[in-house]
């Protein structure tokens, strides 16, 4: 490394300590045995420093005081100012919905997921997200979403290999938030149906769900999760209840809910009939 | 058994720990593109309750005060510069003038030993200096210098390669030095 090498392409990013391995070792050797990059670099260091200073501004009491009373006035406002705002209005009826349900939803806060993410760490690194191929058949006039939510429930119902730790409703929600996925469970104990296990997976379009299966007196129901793609209710609602929307699909029953906390669709899918997959979340309901 | 209302809650606390000890920060970055006050506080209230909204996309872990710069960067490509208003208002000698009374480097108590190098360079020569170097270059070098992000943060508050945030940071500065040595002749040192 020669001297203007060092000036044109090194010096900067050596103040602002952002090199590493070769190139900071070639560049403290070159400033080590040139004493005026030496000074260039202390000049440099005393440049940044100086902007540092100059740039710093503490922001007035009074305009302090009117965001802690926006945040506070948009905190009134209630969850729904929560998640994405162009969905916000509909957003928020769902969200009234699941007040009123009180469904027992298990939340797993931050803290504990970060306990469990080294064992998670270690689970997806050993294949955590294999994506077993699951065959959609896309019923035309159907509901593509539909399709691929009982493509999975088919054949999870028959195979379903859990891929997070799935000893308890925590170690599931646990694995999920850690995935930033929601870490919501439902409890259908009630209902005689128990938590088999929890699935991180693709969707055949790429995107992160998670599949947790509930099975008990023969039933299956199987909860997805993942990220909405449109703002599109699916059509053919037989049944509405609390901002939950009941379908009867090709066989199956399905409840489609959304959250705005996020951005998230959650179906349940089961072969039960909708009266009865009703019945378990007024169960779940408490 | 935490309810719905719980979690958001929890969100909600997660906001307040996350975000507000960065306040200053974003202020002082919003003051430095919308160049004036009124304009710099809508602004950094926007860009708040869309942190606020959009706190559930925000990755903990990771550098919060980024995620928030790039939110003010958003809010201020997308809706003051559509709307002209970055243009500098008739007023900005004296909100120049008041934000080199606050700025911290008005404080001549440095003792930082490699700060004696610019030890003589005032504040009013500065923000000169500063306006002279072009946006592109000023903005890097105030979030490197000022905000203290790497330059992999830099390059996705700015949505360019971190190539460019090095070059352009490098260029920023060599620009500055340039303008500092050039204005100041009583600092003593040679003309670069």
């Amino acid at each position: 490394m020669n001297h203007s090498e060092y000036i044109d392409q090194f010096l900067s990013a050596h103040a602002d300590t952002e090199l590493s391995g070769d190139e900071l070792r070639e560049a403290e050797a070159h400033v080590a045995s040139c004493a005026e990059c030496a000074a260039r670099l202390a000049e440099e260091r005393a440049l940044k420093a100086l902007v540092h200073r100059h740039g710093q501004v503490s922001m007035p009491s009074a305009v302090q005081a009117r965001l802690m009373t926006m945040l506070a006035e948009e905190a009134a406002r209630g969850e729904g100012a929560l998640g994405p705002k162009p969905e916000a209005q509909r957003a928020r009826s769902y969200e009234r919905g699941l007040r009123r349900l009180r469904r027992p939803a298990i939340w797993i806060p931050l803290s504990f997921a970060a306990c469990l993410a080294i064992a998670i760490v270690g689970a997806r690194q050993r294949g955590y997200l294999g994506g077993d191929a699951v065959h959609v058949v896309y019923h035309p006039g159907g509901y593509a979403e539909f399709d691929v939510a009982t493509a999975y429930f088919a054949k999870f119902d028959r195979d379903f290999h859990p891929n997070v730790p799935s000893d308890s409703y925590g170690d599931v929600a646990g694995a999920y938030v850690d995935a930033h996925m929601p870490g919501h469970l439902w409890n259908f104990n009630g209902s005689g149906l128990h938590l088999v296990g929890g699935r991180l997976d693709k969707l055949p379009d790429g995107r992160l769900a998670t599949f947790t299966l509930y099975k008990g007196g023969g039933n299956s129901v199987m909860c997805i999760r993942y990220k909405a793609r449109t703002d599109r209710l699916p059509p053919g609602v037989v049944r509405e209840a609390d901002g939950y929307l009941f379908y009867s699909y090709n066989g199956y029953s399905i409840c489609y809910s959304y959250s705005p906390i996020g951005n998230f669709i959650c179906l349940l899918v089961t072969r039960q009939p909708v009266k009865q997959l009703l019945e378990n979340i007024e169960y779940a309901s408490g | 058994m935490a309810s719905k209302r719980d979690s958001t809650r929890s969100t909600r606390e997660s906001f307040e720990r996350e975000v507000l000890p960065h306040l200053d920060s974003i202020y002082s970055m919003a003051l430095r593109l919308a160049r004036n006050r009124e304009d710099a506080n809508d602004l950094l209230q926007d860009t708040i309750l869309r942190a606020l909204r959009f706190f559930h996309q925000f990755t903990p872990g990771t550098n919060c005060r980024a995620w928030v710069l790039t939110i003010l960067f958003n809010n201020f490509r997308n809706g003051y510069r559509k709307s002209g208003r970055e243009q500098v208002s008739p007023s900005e000698s004296e909100f120049v003038e008041r934000l080199e009374a606050e700025s911290l480097a008005s404080d001549q108590s440095q003792s930082d030993p490699e700060s004696l190098a610019f030890a003589n360079v005032m504040a009013p020569e500065l923000t000169a200096a500063l306006d002279e170097i072009p946006e592109e270059f000023r903005i890097a070098l105030m979030l490197v210098d000022v905000e203290e992000l790497s330059y992999r943060e830099v390059s996705e508050v700015l949505t360019v390669p971190v190539g460019t945030v090095k070059s352009r940071v490098s260029r920023g500065r060599s620009l500055l030095r340039e303008a500092l040595l050039n204005s100041a002749p009583g600092m003593g040192r040679k003309r670069a």
